[in-house]
């Protein structure tokens, strides 16, 4: 890919008090600039200089879930995984 | 040896093609999959097999001797592949993000009122020739810094490339290629001027100068090539979307309500709008080896069709594909392609549909078709409300 999405980690997770719930990432191979994603949720998604996606906060509170899978669900790479924290840790 | 006749799109292969209306038989062309046309070209409409083909390295935009548009070389970025097609978009990119086309906001919105100044007082207006064509060409012609009074000879040339006359294919290339020669001719002219210039703030000056790590300089060619694509893809397709978006608004006073009194809704709706319209309906793609997309094998050799028309009512994907709903925030289509080629000014078109409708919406809030009168509608390279009679309560 021409620009790929990074991840900046824990960068402006709005200092939330709510426990993280779930785990966000964009994968880099996949993205191709759309910008659905950060026009839709501009809290957890910010666009890098070319326009491809940067996830702003990896883990995000239940109060940001149901967004962030309609952002994977209008990504038209599906390039967003919306995972469960918990679910995660069981598997490991 | 005689050419079928002419088929705009693949829609009319179905029954219930309605030229208006076409989104039906864009659907029902979903649910013929797998689907060739008479001659044997597969027609690629499921939205997992568009997206799949077009992330696919062995998929390429063109088969290295025919190019779009009456090119005679690989239009830039469009035509190119690979290693070559990722320095061109690595410069370009940049160029056409959210970020970088928001600084084109004020004169837009300056601009669109401009237009709609000229017909506001009169209660009526052919909207396509004054408000839907002039927009984006002169939003474009800026940007780029090609000259206004050349406006007349980039509208000739984009009509004879997008939707060239010709009762066959061979005849079709021909018109495309003869306007497409006289393009080459204006540009190689316009370099010449600009290199003897001072540069100034706009993309030409940006390519000339343009210097990168990666993608180095530009040769005057490469240039060339650029522009030559920028001018078709600035000048026809945010025209035929506007008019598709406002029509169909026109034609919906309830939902178009909702967004005069909510215009943060409009980002959303467009997306919704732009999914159910696909102004531009497809695209074709060479498959340069034997490959299997989404169970589906194709062989080395083949020249696909690419339906994003029909990806974008694909009920696996989006449910209730034929109803719109401007409340859906999750709308997912390819009304800009996917994958390598996802179109480079889409961010521009976007920020251009926004604040068209957000100034139409503020100022003449009641428009709609004017009474017994109806759009004209064309599927032929890019769908378009040609003819767009609107009435409205004359303002100031």
């Amino acid at each position: 890919m021409t620009s790929g999405a990074r991840m900046l980690g824990e960068v402006a997770s709005g200092g939330h008090d709510r426990p993280s719930t779930h785990r966000v990432t964009v994968d880099p191979q996949r993205c191709c600039g759309h910008g659905r994603c950060y026009s839709l949720v501009p809290e957890l998604f910010d666009s890098d200089d070319a326009g491809y996606a940067v996830v702003r906060s990896t883990e995000i509170g239940e109060q940001l879930v149901q967004r962030a899978l309609g952002a994977a669900t209008a990504c038209p790479e599906q390039a967003i995984a919306v995972t469960p924290v918990r679910e995660e840790e069981g598997r490991k | 040896v005689t050419e079928s006749a002419a088929v705009f799109t693949p829609a009319e292969y179905m029954p219930s093609f309605d030229a208006a209306c076409p989104q039906q038989a864009y659907h029902d062309l979903v649910a013929a999959s797998p689907f060739e046309s008479p001659e044997g070209m597969p027609i690629i409409t499921r939205m997992a097999e568009v997206v799949a083909l077009n992330r696919h390295p062995a998929v390429h935009a063109t088969d290295g001797v025919h190019f779009n548009l009456g090119g005679t070389r690989p239009l830039i970025p469009l035509d190119l592949d690979g290693a070559e097609h990722t320095r061109f978009r690595k410069l370009l990119d940049p160029l056409f993000s959210p970020r970088a086309v928001s600084r084109l906001s004020d004169p837009v919105r300056a601009l669109t009122n401009e237009l709609i100044d000229g017909f506001a007082g009169k209660g009526e207006v052919e909207l396509f020739e004054a408000f839907c064509a002039p927009l984006p060409s002169r939003t474009f012609i800026r940007l780029l810094g090609l000259p206004t009074a050349d406006l007349d000879r980039f509208l000739e040339f984009k009509e004879a490339t997008v939707r060239p006359p010709g009762a066959t294919e061979s005849e079709r290339e021909a018109n495309r290629r003869r306007a497409g020669e006289a393009m080459y001719a204006y540009l190689e002219g316009v370099l010449g001027d600009r290199r003897r210039e001072l540069p100034r703030d706009d993309l030409i000056s940006g390519f000339l100068t343009t210097e990168d790590a990666d993608a180095g300089r530009l040769t005057d060619e490469e240039v060339i090539d650029i522009c030559y694509l920028l001018v078709i893809a600035g000048l026809d397709t945010v025209a035929s979307s506007l008019s598709c978006l406002v029509a169909w608004l026109a034609q919906h006073p309830v939902e178009r309500d909702r967004l005069v009194q909510e215009p943060s809704l409009l980002p959303a709706a467009i997306e919704e709008l732009m999914r159910f319209e696909s102004p531009v309906h497809l695209g074709h793609r060479w498959v340069a080896e034997d490959i299997e997309i989404d169970g589906r094998r194709v062989p080395a050799g083949t020249k696909v069709m690419v339906v994003w028309a029909s990806a974008n009512l694909d009920p696996e994907v989006i449910p209730e594909p034929l109803t719109v709903d401007l409340g859906r925030v999750d709308t997912r289509h390819v009304s800009f392609a996917s994958g390598f080629h996802r179109c480079l000014g889409s961010h521009l078109a976007r920020l251009e549909l926004r604040i068209a409708l957000e100034e139409l919406h503020r100022r003449l809030p009641d428009y709609s078709i004017t009474p017994g009168e109806r759009p004209s509608y064309i599927n032929y390279g890019v769908r378009a409300a040609f003819r767009l009679p609107l009435s409205f309560t004359p303002t100031t």
